[in-house]
């Protein structure tokens, strides 16, 4: 688990050395704009911790592994997808579900499945931007192109896990 | 409804005292002060209904977790920041804009997965790529990768919440899906009719 931590910083560190070799202050952007989202979202991270633990405690856990553990198979697949698509708000709120279904025992396949869903019809994206921006004919082809990928992804993941247990 | 911050409105050039001001004001505005009422109702639900065991237990673990994963967001939120910083969005609508057919699904694909910002950012795109001239299959394509896969929710918020593992078991999952979505689109009879505005 560090490992991957620390490849991040190498990451950072080697992206602050591209940023200074253009000397065009991109450096000082970028540590400006980290320090903006650091500020933004750090209260928000506190907040969606306490959220899911709390969810956790709340959500009862045998109708989660019973319905959506990892033997629930297709048809949990399908009431992920559901589920997902009626989460009306950002990572804020989609994250914390998230952790505290991963955390009464919810299947991978079923998780990534609800994902998937609350990615592909974001109800508070679609109404406040996407109808606005790009008009209702567009979000009608985009939702009819994308209504099987939330079970579809759950499908994948049921054979990745198979390949790459977690 | 921050999700995924967008950037600054002023493209976070000034380091000016008024700037920290602005993002203090977007830190703990309306919504925060929301969600911050969703959390103490569900504290409280859970203090009630499940006692004060259960409360003590989803707080501490809550602290446990925070302590984890706080030098993961930083790192995170310092890759995330460097690549929209070096990264300008412009190459990115080049890029969709010149490609067409399925290498162009595959093109939106990973310049939605790589568009950094919130929604302010990737609908403008969106509505500029279609006056260009893209394709249909190839805006919903960038538009789903953006939505399912875009790096920067992946880092700011999967990654630190959900652990490496999952993180890269998801991606694996849903990499090919906008393409997917793209050539559905593309041979779907609806035509699409953009309203005229955010164009600029």
């Amino acid at each position: 688990m560090w490992l991957i931590d620390l490849s991040f910083w190498i990451a950072a560190a080697a992206l602050i050395l591209v940023a200074r070799r253009r000397q065009d202050g991109s450096v000082r952007k970028g540590l400006r704009v980290s320090a903006d989202y650091l500020l933004i979202m750090m209260p928000r991270m506190v907040l969606a911790l306490g959220m899911a633990g709390f969810a956790a405690e709340l959500i009862p856990s045998e109708l989660v592994s019973r319905w959506l553990g990892g033997a629930s198979g297709f048809q949990g697949i399908m009431i992920a997808s559901v589920v997902g698509a009626a989460v009306p708000a950002g990572g804020i709120v989609a994250f914390p579900i998230a952790l505290a279904i991963y955390k009464v025992g919810v299947g991978v396949p079923q998780l990534i499945a609800f994902l998937t869903s609350w990615a592909v019809f974001a109800i508070h994206r679609v109404l406040a931007f996407e109808i606005p921006f790009l008009g209702v004919h567009f979000v009608t082809l985009r939702l009819a192109a994308s209504i099987l990928l939330p079970p579809l992804s759950g499908l994948i993941a049921e054979v990745l896990v198979q390949v790459m247990p977690l | 409804m921050a999700d995924v911050p967008d950037p600054a409105p002023d493209g976070g050039g000034k380091a000016g005292r008024s700037g920290a001001a602005i993002s203090l004001r977007r830190a703990f505005g309306r919504s925060f002060f929301a969600f911050a009422g969703v959390a103490v109702v569900l504290g409280a639900a859970c203090y009630g209904l499940k006692g004060p065991t259960a409360f003590d237990r989803a707080l501490t673990d809550g602290m446990q977790m925070m302590i984890y994963i706080v030098p993961r967001i930083v790192g995170a939120m310092l890759v995330a920041a460097f690549i929209q910083v070096l990264v300008p969005r412009e190459i990115v609508a080049r890029l969709i804009g010149e490609k067409s057919g399925f290498r162009g699904l595959i093109i939106a694909t990973l310049a939605g997965t790589f568009t950094p910002g919130g929604p302010l950012t990737s609908f403008p795109i969106v509505v500029a790529l279609h006056a260009a001239g893209a394709n249909t299959g190839a805006l919903i394509a960038y538009l789903s990768a953006w939505a399912m896969i875009g790096f920067q929710r992946m880092l700011i918020w999967e990654f630190p919440f959900m652990g490496p593992h999952f993180t890269a078991l998801h991606l694996a999952a849903s990499i090919a899906l906008p393409v997917i979505a793209g050539v559905i689109a593309n041979r779907l009879p609806i035509r699409i009719a953009v309203p005229h505005i955010g164009g600029r």
